[in-house]
């Protein structure tokens, strides 16, 4: 049974440079928590104070009840209950499968210990390997080892570096999956540092996105996508564009495609303002009078990714159904459905 | 064998617990009583030394029947130290071999195999058990003098006047005064105060190769660096202590600036740079690379006898030649011991420095290693017969000493590697 | 202060500094070791604050530049020899098969075993201008000297093709390991991209061994520079020889300090060079390696005969030598203390190993958790003393040790009327601290070597399943290190055989060993009745060159 994690306005910095500035985070127990962002952005310093091997300058970090990292105390990662699985999976060259499984059950019984290996290599359905050297298994057994030996002493926190990135695509997103559902199984609470917003979204109930340094929005993946809080979680999340308006006394937008301007509704009066325009808002629909250029297709299947031309010049982008065929140049007709509208202000984005 | 020692020294010291660590009334009342009767036994042949009261094993306490458990009434930092004192005994066992009062110590630069015959000797006549390090002589002396007046060497040993007059300077030797010694030993090679004597005399000659130089020829060290020996000469190594009181007897007598003159002809008649040892020159000799060679006499007797077919051959090649017989005489330097400030065990020290000088002790550094003994009417080995008597340079050992350096400097500037 | 602030900043952003449970342990033990260890070599660099005699002018005047430019050639010298010699039996060994390859792997190690001045003096003993050689020569075409050219033995190029045929198995050893290590697709590019054989050697393979091949080149240097023995014996003036000069010739051991003080400074600024230029580089392990290329016909007659001809010449030809006196005369050095010599020598050196093992762990396993800038220095600093002749190091021990001792006695004394003599000085503990502090360097950089190429996140994890950063070292590092340990183990061991009876200044009363007894008659210029000691030393060490063989062999068998 996991434990709630609670980061309070935590800091990392290294000499000078600051690496996370009084990032904040929350989790109840047995919820799967998500660091996304870009490569630099502070997630794995973040990851790395949680664990415990790194000191944080200021805030607190707290599981369960008790506090594991303050500016002045710093518990040591091994008397953390917390787990960890590798990016690069990190199993023991000179231990056995089982016994790289074995290794944090130290307290245990020689009997409960062998109990909770084979459980652990049933869960992960790596019974047959209990004997394998790790240098015999693929990447994705490796991954699946790496996580029932994160898991064996039963972690109060389960934090995941990257799990994924060094498997191939299709390996990625099946397990992925997996290893949500077996997180949910053993009801662990757990945190995945990713730059991936595709496994984000997927396994995590609560994304924090974070930017040099700063946790952008803590959110779940539905409001995140619909309600970004940022203009950088806004662009780093999903497609979409920030379509630049300016609005009239009465709040309307000043557009010369009408169907937007309806689409946008009531704005701010008199402002210069900039609307994020996701693909699922601008739908093909022939009896739509509503035509715009097509500048260039994303072909991607079942669906195909549409750049359109406004008049004044800005591109959005549409999802067409895949059976739509349609060239750059030719007019698509289109309506627009915005159901939720996120607007920024254009001054703040020029600071 | 090693573990072994330090392992049972070990257990004797948990058995044994000493008994001037102790405050108590009642602890010093027994001290005292063994204090009366260690100074009546006197003539007990092994015991403990008191000072290196360091928890080795000792017969007498163990006879009596005091118990010596710690008392409740002892100071803690007491307990402690002895504590850390099990502890450092055990590590450091080995020292308390140096504990027995029947023991003299010797720091020696004269190397085990010419030395330890003649301890063994020692210690069969009179029972004393003899300990031995050997070394570098400065290194010994560098030890002696940071050991302080806590050094366990009752003895420093040394194969040339010059550290036997570091280690006067260095204050680190004492005065002792033997008849026996002063009667047996030279003026000139012993110290004015007693404080070192010399055991025995090693001589710097000339060899020649037999088949190319005929004797007449020589006549001083000095004349070798006429140009007519140009490439012909062969010598070790400015390095060498030798060497270094040949100079250094030069600079004595004749002064520094003849000294260097000695020294710059010489390198200019070299027939190689400067290599290996005295044997090496020997062989060289012989070889044919140079026709005449400065070494000691013992070398050229070490090879005559070394049972080694090609070493004999090359020995039997070259002839000796005492140099300066018409003036100061042959360089001689000397090997010696003296008694250390530090010495606990100062007559049984002064004890063997007599029987080191004695008739019998003489003899065998003549027969053992052909050097020569310090005085006059001893018997010599065959080979020392046959090369005759000569007359040594009677410039006293400790000028030698005094001098060392700047005969070090002077074969510096003279380009003598 | 910034100076001051830089360094509390460095500790403090390390996460050992900071009030963690069980984990600032480890850099204040690793700081209190180096700083014992450090001991001598501060007492030797202090000395550098005593005021500079007379006898500095006189140094200067006459001597001292050429002692510093023999040493210099003499550095150049091994260390192109070592390179060259250990490069080429690493390359040829891993690059490709021909016959006898399997025996020449473990072969080319055996020179190890044996002391640079015994195999000075064999080597004497066969080419000097009175030895058999040239005497034979002479016989035979009835030539005098100076009627043919024959080279000196006894000269600088003698003893850097001494030192550089018993110092190569350093780079011999840690190239190996590189090569193999290396990934067979990194060659392969290169060969795809156009080079032949030998630019991969040159472009691929030798900058990526760089590391390996400039530690082992530098102990190789490191010994060259503390190396006396033969140096002395050959009459080469190097900086060693000036500093025994002054010592001894001149009494003069504060001088002879200084002297030393300026040869660790020098070797200082060698190694923070060497650490900067490969501040940047990272081992990694590889999945694939490279297949060995088959030689056929001539070529492989050629290498062979190369290698056999560097094992020949570092091994065989000393030790028949060797042996060939022993049996004509083993009455010169046998007594009934032999077998207390060889045991002596064998424990000796067996506790030192294991000393400096444990140590080197702690100095390179602290520095692994906290890389502050104060434990890498200390770590550096400690490591010094491989460079200073063994002599000057005991001098440091001495020093401190009699001086801590004369203390504890006074003290003693003053609170409890009683003595408690000299408890450390002139005991093994001393011996085995003086070899420690000399021997460190030697093992500290296998196991450091070996540190680093276990990947970080491997500690992470165990961290994160519970175990502590002891825990961690026993259970997850000691088991993958194990060939780097054994390898330091047996370094030191071989070393310590080895080592001039110089330290020996500071043993126990009646306690002799090998280098003793070989040294001592030596000394009195009885080459031929040390044969017996130095060849038992050369076959003790032989001892732990086959178990590194095994365990060469072993690796082998592992990566195919």
């Amino acid at each position: 049974m996991g434990k709630s994690l609670r980061i309070d306005k935590a800091s990392v910095c290294y000499g000078d440079v600051t690496a996370v500035q009084g990032a904040s985070l929350r989790l109840e127990a047995g919820e799967i928590g998500c660091l996304l962002g870009p490569s630099g952005c502070g997630k794995t310093s973040l990851l790395r104070a949680i664990s415990g091997f790194q000191s944080i300058s200021e805030g607190t970090i707290e599981v369960g009840e008790t506090l594991v990292s303050s500016p002045a105390l710093q518990v040591a990662p091994e008397q953390r209950r917390i787990g960890m699985v590798f990016q690069d999976f990190a199993l023991f060259p000179h231990l056995s499968v089982s016994r790289n499984i074995a290794f944090g059950l130290q307290a245990l019984n020689a009997n409960d210990r062998q109990t909770t290996v084979e459980r652990l290599l049933e869960l992960v359905s790596m019974r047959d390997w209990a004997s394998a050297m790790p240098h015999e298994l693929s990447g994705g057994q490796q991954q699946r080892v790496a996580l029932a030996r994160a898991l064996a002493p039963s972690p109060d926190i389960l934090l995941l570096d990257e799990p994924f990135s060094s498997l191939d695509t299709s390996l990625r997103e099946q397990l992925a999956l997996e290893v949500t559902q077996l997180l949910k199984e053993s009801n662990v609470t757990a945190v995945l540092v990713t730059h991936d917003q595709q496994e984000a979204l997927t396994m995590a109930d609560t994304v924090a996105v974070m930017n040099d340094g700063n946790v952008e929005q803590v959110a779940s993946p539905y409001e995140l996508y619909h309600q970004p809080r940022t203009r950088f979680v806004a662009g780093f999340i999903g497609q979409g564009t920030l379509l630049r308006v300016s609005t009239d006394s009465t709040g309307g937008a000043k557009t010369p495609v009408t169907e937007l301007a309806s689409a946008l509704g009531q704005l701010p009066s008199s402002r210069e303002l900039e609307v994020l325009l996701r693909p699922d808002d601008v739908i093909v629909d022939a009896t739509s009078n509503c035509k715009l250029v097509v500048s260039s297709v994303d072909f991607r299947g079942a669906h195909s990714l549409v750049s359109l031309q406004l008049p004044d010049g800005q591109t959005i982008s549409c999802n067409a159904p895949g059976h739509v065929q349609v060239s750059p140049g030719y007019a698509l007709p289109v309506r627009v459905e915005i159901k939720h509208k996120v607007t920024f202000d254009a001054a703040e984005g020029a600071k | 064998m090693l573990f072994n020692e330090i392992f049972s020294e070990f257990t004797v010291w948990l058995r044994d617990v000493p008994l001037t660590q102790s405050d108590s009334h009642t602890s010093r009342v027994v001290k005292e009583a063994l204090r009366e009767r260690l100074d009546r036994d006197n003539s007990v042949a092994v015991r403990r030394h008191s000072v290196y009261h360091c928890g080795c094993y000792n017969p007498l306490i163990e006879n009596n029947n005091y118990s010596f458990q710690p008392e409740s009434d002892e100071a803690m930092p007491t307990q402690l130290i002895r504590i850390l004192g099990t502890a450092l005994t055990a590590l450091t066992g080995v020292i308390c071999n140096a504990a027995l009062a029947a023991e003299v110590n010797v720091y020696s630069s004269r190397q085990e195999a010419l030395i330890k015959p003649l301890l063994d000797r020692f210690s069969e006549q009179t029972g004393t058990k003899i300990n031995l390090v050997t070394g570098k002589g400065d290194a010994l002396l560098t030890r002696l003098r940071s050991e302080g007046m806590n050094s366990p060497a009752d003895i420093l040993l040394t194969v040339d006047a010059g550290r036997l007059y570091r280690a006067e300077e260095a204050g680190v030797l004492q005065s002792v005064s033997s008849e026996l010694l002063m009667s047996e030993v030279p003026g000139h090679l012993r110290d004015p105060d007693g404080q070192w004597y010399a055991l025995s005399v090693r001589a710097r000659a000339i060899v020649y190769a037999k088949d190319r130089v005929d004797p007449a020829e020589l006549s001083t060290y000095e004349a070798l660096t006429d140009s007519t020996w140009e490439g012909k000469v062969c010598i070790r190594s400015s390095g060498n202590i030798y060497n270094q009181s040949l100079i250094a007897g030069m600079i004595a007598t004749e002064g520094e600036a003849a000294a260097e003159s000695f020294a710059t002809g010489l390198v200019a008649n070299f027939a190689r740079p400067p290599q290996g040892g005295d044997r090496d020159q020997i062989k060289a000799v012989a070889a044919g690379q140079c026709d005449v060679a400065i070494v000691n006499s013992y070398y050229l007797g070490g090879m005559i006898n070394s049972g080694d077919a090609e070493q004999q051959a090359a020995a039997a090649k070259v002839g000796i030649f005492w140099p300066n017989q018409d003036g100061r005489g042959t360089h001689v330097n000397v090997s010696g011991a003296g008694v250390t400030k530090s010495a606990k065990n100062t007559a049984n020290a002064v004890k063997l420095i007599e029987f080191l000088a004695n008739d019998e002790s003489q003899r065998w550094y003549a027969e053992t290693n052909n050097e020569y003994p310090v005085r006059d009417g001893i018997p010599v080995s065959e080979v020392l017969a046959a090369w005759g008597t000569f007359k040594a340079d009677e410039v006293p050992v400790s000028e030698l000493g005094r001098l060392n350096a700047d005969a070090v400097k002077v074969m510096d500037r003279a380009g003598w590697r | 202060m910034a100076l001051i602030q830089t360094l509390f900043q460095a500790l403090s952003t390390n996460p050992g500094s900071t009030a963690g449970v069980g984990f600032s342990r480890w850099p204040v033990m690793l700081v209190i070791t180096a700083a014992l260890l450090m001991l001598p070599i501060i007492i030797i660099a202090a000395s550098l604050a005593l005021p500079f005699s007379d006898t500095w002018r006189h140094l200067l005047d006459t001597v001292i530049v050429d002692y510093l430019g023999t040493s210099a050639l003499l550095m150049l010298g091994v260390g192109a020899g070592t390179a060259v010699l250990g490069v080429g039996a690493a390359w040829l060994t891993t690059a490709y098969q021909f016959p006898g390859r399997s025996a020449l792997v473990w072969a080319l190690l055996l020179p190890m075993a044996m002391p640079a001045y015994i195999i000075a003096y064999t080597y004497t003993g066969l080419l000097d201008f009175s030895g058999p050689v040239q005497s034979a020569l002479r016989d035979n075409f009835g030539w005098g000297y100076g009627d043919y050219y024959f080279p000196q033995i006894r000269s600088l190029g003698g003893a850097i093709a001494m030192l550089s045929l018993v110092l190569y198995p350093y780079v011999y050893l840690l190239a190996r390991v590189a090569f193999m290590e290396q990934s067979a697709s990194m060659r392969e590019a290169a060969r795809s991209l156009g080079r032949s054989p030998t630019q991969v050697f040159f472009r691929v393979a030798l900058p990526q061994a760089r590391p390996a091949i400039v530690a082992g080149v530098s102990l190789a240097l490191m010994e060259t520079l503390a190396d006396f023995g033969t140096v002395d014996y050959f009459g080469v003036s190097a900086f060693t020889t000036g500093i025994f000069r002054t010592w001894y010739g001149m009494g003069e051991l504060t001088t002879a300090a200084q002297l030393s003080a300026l040869l660790m400074l020098f070797i200082l600024v060698l190694i923070v060079v060497e650490r900067t230029s490969r501040a940047r580089m990272r081992y990694h392990q590889s999945q694939r390696r490279a297949q060995r290329t088959q030689l056929s016909g001539w070529r492989s007659a050629l290498c062979c005969g190369a290698l056999v001809l560097i094992v020949l010449a570092g091994f065989l030809v000393p030790a028949m030598q060797l042996l060939m006196w022993a049996i004509n005369h083993w009455r010169g050095a046998w007594d009934d203390q032999f077998l207390q010599l060889v045991w002596n020598s064998f424990s000796l050196a067996s506790i030192t190993a294991v000393v400096c093992l444990g140590l080197s762990l702690l100095l390179a396993y602290g520095q692994r958790l906290s890389p502050g800038l104060i434990e890498r220095s200390a770590v550096r600093l400690a490591a010094l003393g491989y460079a200073v002749p063994g002599m000057v190091i005991a001098v440091g021990v001495l020093i401190p040790l009699a001086w801590l001792d004369n203390r504890v006695d006074a003290l003693a004394r003053e609170w409890f009327d009683t003595s408690t003599g000299l408890l450390l000085s002139g005991t093994l503990l001393a011996l085995v601290f003086a070899y420690a502090v000399r021997f460190l360097s030697v093992s500290l950089q296998s196991v450091e070597s070996g540190l680093s190429r276990v990947k970080p996140t491997l500690d992470d994890a165990a961290r994160t399943l519970g175990a502590s950063a002891g825990t961690t070292l026993r259970r997850v590092h000691l088991p993958i290190l194990r060939g780097s340990l054994l390898t330091a183990l047996l370094l030191v061991f071989v070393d310590v055989l080895k080592e001039l009876p110089a330290t020996l200044i500071l043993r126990p009363f009646n306690f002799n060993t090998l280098a003793v007894r070989t040294y001592e008659l030596a000394s009195d210029e009885r080459l031929t009745d040390a044969a017996l000691p130095a060849l038992a030393i050369v076959i003790i060490g032989l001892i732990p060159v086959i178990l590194l063989i095994r365990a060469i062999a072993e690796g082998e068998k592992q990566h195919g």
